[in-house]
């Protein structure tokens, strides 16, 4: 059984990831792959839409970090949306709402790349 | 009545574009929030600001996008009040909900229920004009305050009443309801700091303050800034206690530069017994500094309490968070404890430690170095982008300690991660190496950063390990099997029935030294009442030899008999050379033995020459053949003929019986099997072979056997017995 699926939606240059489930040291891998395929492809503006993440532990953390430095080099981002509020509080915890934009709704965090012009059009 | 209208909180000023709602709505939810009010209400006034400011655009501005309009945020102990002011269309409030509506009906929005919302979320929802603009007041008031807003506003009214009768109200009297008013906002209930900074202003209007400061204290010498208002700057730092009260700028230093930096004037205590648990500090005041002593001793008195509730609350807090951080990050080992105990692979194992460090320590670029002969190689990174070395040179000099990337000794390592932008490096004991990128707001990396890291790199060691000796446990047990395999092959490759022959007695014994050998014997019926005779010593061992061993048995059980045994041998000789690979070759004894008289014309292909001793115990050993097989293709086979006559034995060994070594590494030796042949020579076949083996086992003593042994004994008996 896995505990985590994670579906993907492509929205012109923008990849949103839809994480389903718990993402632990178990599932991460899912996730990180989930991951690497927008990355992979040359897609680096990514929305984890996170209305079906149940629980987040450290090693997921860790994949969503582990990209950072990949996305925004090539002028793209990752950015959160739509957090419950056990893993908004583990952000919180940890100090790392610091680190990626947080948007109320999937929505907001795909319209906040639309005002930014992309590395193609630039 | 002149009507008392602090300035707003905040000014939020928007531009007319539906864009922008969702940030009106954090900051209308987090003022909300801010001014004490349950979540709940806190997401209802976010909305009716939301519609609101939805009314403004749509219909005083038309959608007009290149407009503005202010919002207005005023948090008061008795109310919290939103203005939002536009100067576009004035539009008749009637009009609005029913155009909303239908819009709602016909595109189905969700949320776009205007006015009618706002009147059900706030208390009260007024449109006005004022200085030539467009006003909507939304009043929220506090919950619990009833009763003493209601008195404090009647107590006010009549202070109000006795001014305007022009008779001075006495001071005790403005006093008593200045308290009762900051009574009541205590009573209302919410969270302390936003009761705190309510209680701030009421202060500063009641003692006609410019500005006020309202300080926690941290520790013996230390006070934190909680609230402020008025003209009071941003950072102000309060490090020594002062040692009397009031304190005031003309005390010189170190207090009068941070209250004068800060536009404040005096210090109070406040206190919660007689311990000082803050600071009250106050702006220039408007009538003069020292009067209402009275009124000020009230005022802390009752922030005191507050304050001191407000710093309890903040350590709880924090010691909450540290908990549950605790107990977030004792999870996290827990599931990655038994994800690597659970993992099979080093690339899974790898992975795993990389993430849990970036996730756990907040960082977005690391490497893995792992040693791999006498260099380190790159095994695992993060966020590195291609900037790092795939791998550290022999030389490499592991730090002992966790340290700076700065402070490494070696300068090629430290070249390599500052290379990558790795700040940080944990050895993993003399095995490896975790570097890492920097903290985020540049937090250095702390003792326990450091114990997490080695903790998690000396389980990914371990794990790494098990994994080795798993492969290798996986293996041997590959290599049993296959053995096994062998084993089962060879075993039906021997004859399974010694075939009685007129004038012969056969006896024969095959004993691999270890689970498999390279040693075979065959015994094949062949037309006309012969019979063939095989040993063979094929080399190596496991699958591969029984494989050639089981070619060569099929081979001759196919051919032998069909042409002459040197053009039987020779013919074998091609089919091994030209099926075999490199390093493999058979060593070879075939004799065709006749029907009657037992005539054995024999070839020796580079065998161990067999002994022949006669009755009268001669000896011969029978040499005549060629090379080894499988080695030289075209080589010609000779062939020689002996006689097996009543009481001659032949016997046909392996080089495992010739060189079994003693204990002191002495060979068995020609001599020796000679010897035990003539002595023997009365016995039958099979005694022979027993002794034979019972003298070898002997021989070898403690040592064991040394490779297989193979005998086969061919005894030349009367016909007639």
């Amino acid at each position: 059984m896995n505990e985590l699926s994670v579906d993907a939606r492509q929205l012109g240059e923008i990849t949103v990831l839809y994480p389903r489930g718990y993402v632990n040291a178990h599932t991460t891998r899912i996730l990180e792959g989930a991951l690497r395929n927008a990355i992979d492809a040359g897609r680096y503006r990514i929305v984890v839409s996170g209305a079906g993440l149940a629980y987040i532990a450290s090693a997921g953390l860790g994949a969503l970090l582990g990209v950072i430095e990949e996305l925004r080099g090539n002028g793209g981002d990752l950015r959160l949306a739509d957090l419950n509020a056990t893993v908004v509080n583990i952000f919180e915890m940890l100090g790392f709402h610091h680190l990626y934009r947080i948007y109320p709704s999937e929505l907001e965090a795909i319209a906040s790349f639309a005002d930014e012009p992309t590395e193609a059009s630039k | 009545m002149s009507e008392v209208e602090p300035p707003p909180d905040a000014i939020l000023t928007v531009p007319s574009r539906t864009e922008f709602l969702g940030s009106v709505r954090a900051v209308a939810a987090r003022l909300a929030a801010e001014a004490g009010f349950e979540p709940t209400a806190v997401d209802q006034m976010a909305l009716a600001v939301d519609e609101a400011t939805t009314n403004v655009i749509r219909h005083a501005y038309r959608s007009a996008p290149d407009r503005s309009l202010e919002i207005h945020f005023r948090s008061t102990a008795a109310e919290f009040r939103i203005d939002l002011l536009d100067d576009g269309l004035q539009v008749e409030a009637a009009a609005v909900p029913r155009y909303e509506l239908e819009r709602y009906a016909r595109e189905g929005r969700r949320g776009g229920m205007g006015v009618h919302l706002m009147g059900q979320i706030m208390d009260s929802v007024r449109f006005a004009q004022r200085e030539g603009r467009n006003v909507c007041c939304l009043v929220k008031r506090r919950p619990a305050a009833g009763g003493h807003a209601t008195a404090t506003r009647r107590y006010r009214g009549v202070v109000e009443a006795l001014a305007g009768a022009g008779s001075e109200p006495g001071s005790a009297l403005r006093e008593l309801v200045a308290l009762h008013e900051l009574l009541a906002a205590v009573a209302a209930g919410g969270e302390p700091e936003a009761l705190l900074g309510s209680a701030l202003q009421l202060v500063c209007r009641e003692l006609g303050a410019r500005g006020g400061a309202i300080f926690e204290r941290v520790d013996q010498e230390r006070f934190r800034l909680v609230r402020r208002s008025g003209e009071t700057a941003a950072e102000v730092e309060l490090a020594v206690p002062p040692p009397v009260f009031p304190v005031t700028a003309a005390d010189g230093p170190p207090w009068a530069a941070a209250l004068e930096s800060a536009g404040l004037r005096q210090l109070h205590p406040l206190r919660l017994g007689r311990e000082v648990v803050g600071l009250l500090a106050i702006g220039e005041r408007s009538g003069g500094e020292g009067r209402d002593a009275g009124l000020l001793a009230g005022l802390t008195g009752i922030l005191g309490p507050l304050v001191a509730a407000q710093t309890l609350r903040g350590r709880l807090k924090r010691a909450d968070r540290t908990l549950e951080a605790r107990v977030f990050q004792l999870r996290n080992l827990f599931d990655l404890t038994r994800e690597l105990t659970a993992s099979l692979d080093e690339g899974t194992v790898l992975d795993l430690v990389a993430t849990t460090l970036l996730g756990h320590l907040g960082v977005t670029r690391c490497a893995i170095f792992l040693r791999e002969g006498s260099a380190l190689t790159l095994a695992c990174q993060r966020g590195l982008r291609g900037r790092c070395r795939g791998a550290l040179p022999a030389g490499t000099r592991l730090p002992e300690a966790a340290a700076p990337t700065s402070e490494l000794d070696d300068p090629e390592l430290r070249a390599a991660l500052e290379e990558a932008r790795l700040d940080f490096a944990v050895p993993l004991r003399t095995e490896g190496l975790i570097a890492l990128g920097a903290r985020p707001a540049g937090r250095p990396f702390g003792e326990e950063d450091v114990e997490f890291a080695a903790t998690i790199g000396a389980q990914a060691l371990t794990a790494l390990e098990s994994i080795r000796l798993n492969r290798v446990r996986l293996e041997k047990q590959r290599q049993d099997r296959e053995l096994e395999i062998a084993r089962d092959i060879q075993v039906g490759l021997f004859p399974r029935a010694r075939p009685s022959f007129p004038g012969l007695e056969l006896a024969a014994v095959s004993r691999p030294c270890h689970q498999v050998g390279g040693d075979y014997f065959d015994l094949i019926r062949l037309p006309e009442g012969r019979l063939g005779v095989v040993v063979a010593d094929v080399a190596g061992k496991g699958v591969g030899a029984s494989i050639l061993m089981a070619s060569v048995h099929a081979a001759l059980q196919a051919r032998a008999g069909t042409v002459e045994p040197g053009a039987l041998i020779g013919w074998l000789n091609e089919f091994l050379c030209s099926s075999t690979r490199d390093n493999k070759f058979v060593t070879l004894f075939y004799a065709e033995i006749a029907a009657a008289g037992g005539a054995a014309t024999y070839v020796n292909a580079g065998h161990v020459p067999p002994f022949l001793v006669d009755a009268s115990g001669d000896g011969e050993r029978l040499t005549t053949g060629g090379p080894l097989l499988g080695v030289l293709p075209g080589a010609r086979f000779e062939t020689a003929v002996r006689q097996l006559g009543p009481g001659s034995l032949l016997a046909v060994v392996t080089d495992g019986v010739t060189e079994q070594l003693s204990p002191r590494e002495e060979e068995y030796g020609d001599a020796r099997v000679l010897g035990l042949l003539r002595r023997c020579r009365g016995a039958g076949a099979e005694p022979v072979v027993e002794e034979l083996l019972r003298e070898l086992t002997s021989w070898a003593g403690a040592g064991g056997c040394t490779d297989d042994v193979t005998a086969l004994i061919v005894k030349g008996v009367s016909r007639e017995t």
